[in-house]
């Protein structure tokens, strides 16, 4: 039995025709990263008719909105990012985006209006609820450095006992949530080599030092750090997605640029991959004369969940949607900053299933194609609100109560 | 034949300004490969002044001239080449190229004006000729597929007995003269290959075909043809000079491109490389389940010059200049479309030094402040009268061969 007993039925029934049409207005309305500011200014103008909630921007693009209970209880935050992908749509919807290029390819659109959904019910509930909601609204989730790293900088994380979030999944079948404990997504972080050789005619390699030549070595010396250095049990990639270098058939270049991207589940693996890394290109290069510069830029954390949290979480919506309606999922070595509130408090991150293949709803999340089953909307107010009851009444997780 | 060079001597004393004046307006005025038109139209019109000589166009910016000596005989062809580079030229010179990005970097500009100045020598000196003088003022030396095949077969070389080019050498000393028999510049042929595997996210390996990763496998590999595969002896190079893939930190790309040069002096070696590198190709891809596109494009061929004929020059060059001032080449990895002409008669190819360090001319070639001692102008211009007077008395169809 939840330990609330509130029902959040009727709202969750008033307010799913308003979700899919909030997320029809934000599809057709896509905005890249940093730029969300209709987005953001529409999301909040709903917040504000909402009622019962403060509403603010930490940053020029995003928006909090904060739900206070009727009595003392535990903090809760709840989030949904907002931007849009650098894609031209492909899709023929009569909401298809209007901004040529720019398409809500990742299903940002959804999470949104989702959360939007859920502060509804909730605001409408407030007299009956305990503790705190924070509604956290983000921008820059798809671009590095990120946004949730800024509103954590913001001070959005301050006295929040645990938080919530949740991602659409065009792989994963409507109707069904899926859950983890543990790490769910991997860390990103990116890297920069520069190999620089001697350039010189192509005709005369005695008095080149070949970059192009050394960073194929560096590029296959590389495969070494996953194959034959790191514990095989341990989840990492480390992909090379450019090589740039050279200009003319007859000009040996003197400088090639390596671009790539460093993923793992581990903290710990992830802190030695740029150590591995410099010692298998100091090898290399000074094997063959030439020099690197490497830099190693730490991106996303792994998104790690709390196996409390995430039971807690699985439970409740396992109540409210059946059995059938929770699954397991697999890790994904693809990254979500996500992360850098699980930094701050321990929380959840479940994945809302959006494909249907009888409808042909099947494409890739930053596919021209992209889009979920559109009920996927209603099952993940569900999911958020069962997930919020279950926290709020859950008197342990306050821990401004404990102190 | 000291009479002989007196007279040649006193021809060259008599072009000598006239050689630098005209380096000076082309090295001003420097026009990119098949674009030779002003340049070409200077040189016929200074042609058609000096008198004697039929000219013609076999293509849009090339100029041939024929002299018929006075004493019947064979025909041996001279050559310069006339086109500049895209470099954008830091001499500060007063007569720096006018032509911004263009530039006479590689003292082509040099080699048509000293051939101007022979054909003006050999006008004066055309009774005592015996046999017939080709001057071929070639476009396009710079650029594949290059102007000398082009010429070739337009019929330059036919019924020529014998041909002969000099390029000036900015890392010889001004005053000598550099000739090799054998294998001289190398053949130079280019390659394109790419690598097809799967694009996709980078933070899924396994749905992915990593052109990146395959692409250095096969850089890597393709060593083997040089290191392993061919004979020691003879010199190869297999360099990869461009390796373009990616745009985006996170996404696998699906292709890789990849281009380079082959140079060697073996025809042998010349006619494997291909298959080697394909085998190479062909077997890393498959290995890590890529396809494959592989071009390869063949160049000039290796410049080779004739035994006989460059020591019949190097003999007259020594007698002329001294046994100083004949040293020996060393053979070079870089081309020369000369090897076009060489493939229809008995040739030799030498070079004419032209750097000074005192002065501070030491800048190699293609380099944007390149330059030469403009004496070795007259150097050249005397050699190459020198060279044609000691071969044509030994070239047509009653001459020793």
């Amino acid at each position: 039995m939840p330990r609330l007993a509130v029902d959040a039925g009727p709202e969750v029934e008033g307010v799913l025709a308003d979700v899919v049409a909030w997320r029809r207005h934000l599809h057709a309305h896509p905005e890249l990263s940093y730029q969300e500011h209709e987005t953001s200014r529409f999301v909040r103008e709903q917040l504000a008719a909402f009622g019962g909630l403060q509403v603010s921007a930490p940053t020029p693009t995003s928006v909090v909105a904060e739900l206070v209970g009727s009595r003392p209880g535990p903090r809760l935050a709840l989030r949904a990012d907002m931007d849009a992908l650098p894609i031209t749509e492909e899709n023929g919807f009569e909401f298809a985006s209007q901004n040529r290029g720019v398409m809500h390819a990742c299903g940002h659109d959804g999470h949104t209006a989702m959360l939007l959904g859920v502060a509804r019910v909730l605001a409408r509930l407030r007299a009956r609820l305990p503790g705190q909601v924070r509604f956290i609204f983000q921008h820059a989730e798809e671009l590095a450095p990120g946004g949730a790293q800024e509103l954590v900088a913001q001070g959005v994380m301050e006295g929040v006992d645990a938080v919530v979030g949740a991602h659409l999944d065009s792989m994963l079948e409507v109707g069904q949530i899926g859950v983890r404990s543990g790490a769910v997504n991997a860390s990103s972080d990116e890297f920069w080599l520069t190999i620089t050789g001697v350039g010189g005619h192509a005709a005369h390699p005695e008095s080149t030092v070949d970059c192009v030549a050394i960073g194929a070595q560096v590029v296959v010396n590389l495969q070494h750090l996953v194959a034959r250095n790191v514990d095989p049990r341990e989840a990492l990639v480390l992909s090379v997605t450019q090589f740039n270098s050279g200009t003319a058939e007859n000009v040996t270049p003197g400088v090639a640029e390596l671009v790539g991207t460093v993923r793992a589940f581990n903290q710990e693996l992830r802190q030695r991959a740029p150590e591995l890394m410099e010692r298998i290109i100091g090898g290399v290069t000074s094997a063959h004369g030439a020099s690197h510069r490497l830099d190693y830029r730490r991106g996303y954390a792994p998104v790690v969940n709390d196996p409390g949290i995430t039971e807690l979480v699985a439970r409740a919506v396992r109540r409210e949607l059946g059995a059938a309606g929770v699954v397991e999922v697999q890790p994904t070595m693809g990254a979500e900053d996500f992360s850098a509130y699980l930094q701050h408090a321990p929380g959840t991150f479940f994945r809302v299933g959006g494909s249907n293949p009888g409808l042909g709803i099947s494409h890739p999340h930053h596919h021209a194609e992209f889009t979920v089953d559109e009920t996927a909307l209603g099952v993940g107010v569900r999911a958020f609100v069962a997930a919020s009851l279950e926290l709020l009444g859950e008197r342990h997780l306050d821990r401004a109560n404990e102190g | 034949m000291k009479l002989a060079d007196r007279a040649l001597a006193a021809q060259v004393e008599a072009v000598r300004a006239d050689v630098v004046s005209w380096r000076r307006h082309l090295h001003a005025h420097p026009e990119l490969s098949y674009q030779e038109h002003e340049t070409s139209r200077f040189v016929r019109e200074l042609l058609a002044g000096f008198g004697g000589l039929d000219i013609s166009s076999p293509t849009p910016t090339s100029v041939v001239a024929e002299l018929v000596g006075g004493i019947p005989g064979g025909c041996l062809a001279l050559r310069a080449d006339m086109d500049a580079l895209p470099i954008t030229e830091e001499s500060g010179s007063e007569f720096a190229s006018q032509n911004h990005g263009v530039m006479h970097a590689c003292g082509h500009d040099g080699h048509t004006a000293m051939l101007l100045g022979v054909a003006r020598a050999l006008t004066g000196l055309r009774s005592q000729l015996p046999g017939r003088v080709r001057l071929v003022f070639q476009h396009a030396e710079e650029l594949a597929p290059g102007g000398a095949q082009e010429l070739v077969a337009q019929g330059v070389m036919d019924g020529v007995d014998a041909v002969i080019g000099a390029h000036l050498d900015s890392l010889l000393e001004v005053g000598r003269l550099g000739l090799v028999a054998g294998p001289m510049m190398a053949s130079s042929d280019e390659f394109a290959i790419t690598v097809r595997g799967v694009g996709g996210h980078a933070a899924e390996p396994e749905h992915t075909v990593d052109s990146v990763a395959i692409a250095a496998e096969v850089v890597t590999n393709l060593q083997y043809v040089v290191a392993r595969n061919t004979d020691p002896q003879q010199p190869l190079v297999v360099a990869v000079s461009k390796l373009q893939a990616g745009t985006a930190e996170n996404v696998t790309p699906g292709t890789a491109e990849l281009a380079g040069t082959v140079r060697t002096f073996s025809d042998g070696v010349r006619a494997a490389v291909p298959g080697l590198m394909e085998r190479v190709v062909r077997g890393i891809t498959q290995a890590h389940g890529a396809s494959y596109d592989f071009e390869f494009k063949y160049g000039s061929a290796a410049v080779v010059n004739d035994p006989v004929t460059t020591e019949r020059v190097r003999a007259a060059l020594r007698r002329t200049f001294g046994a100083d001032g004949v040293v020996d080449f060393q053979p070079t990895m870089g081309a020369e479309d000369f090897s076009a002409y060489q493939e229809r008669a008995p040739s030799t190819y030498f070079m004419v030094g032209a750097g000074n360090p005192e002065r501070g001319i030491i800048h190699p070639h293609h380099h944007a402040r390149f330059s030469i001692d403009e004496s070795a102008l007259s150097t050249g211009v005397q050699a190459l009268l020198s060279a044609t007077f000691a071969l044509l008395p030994q070239l047509g169809p009653d001459r020793p061969a």
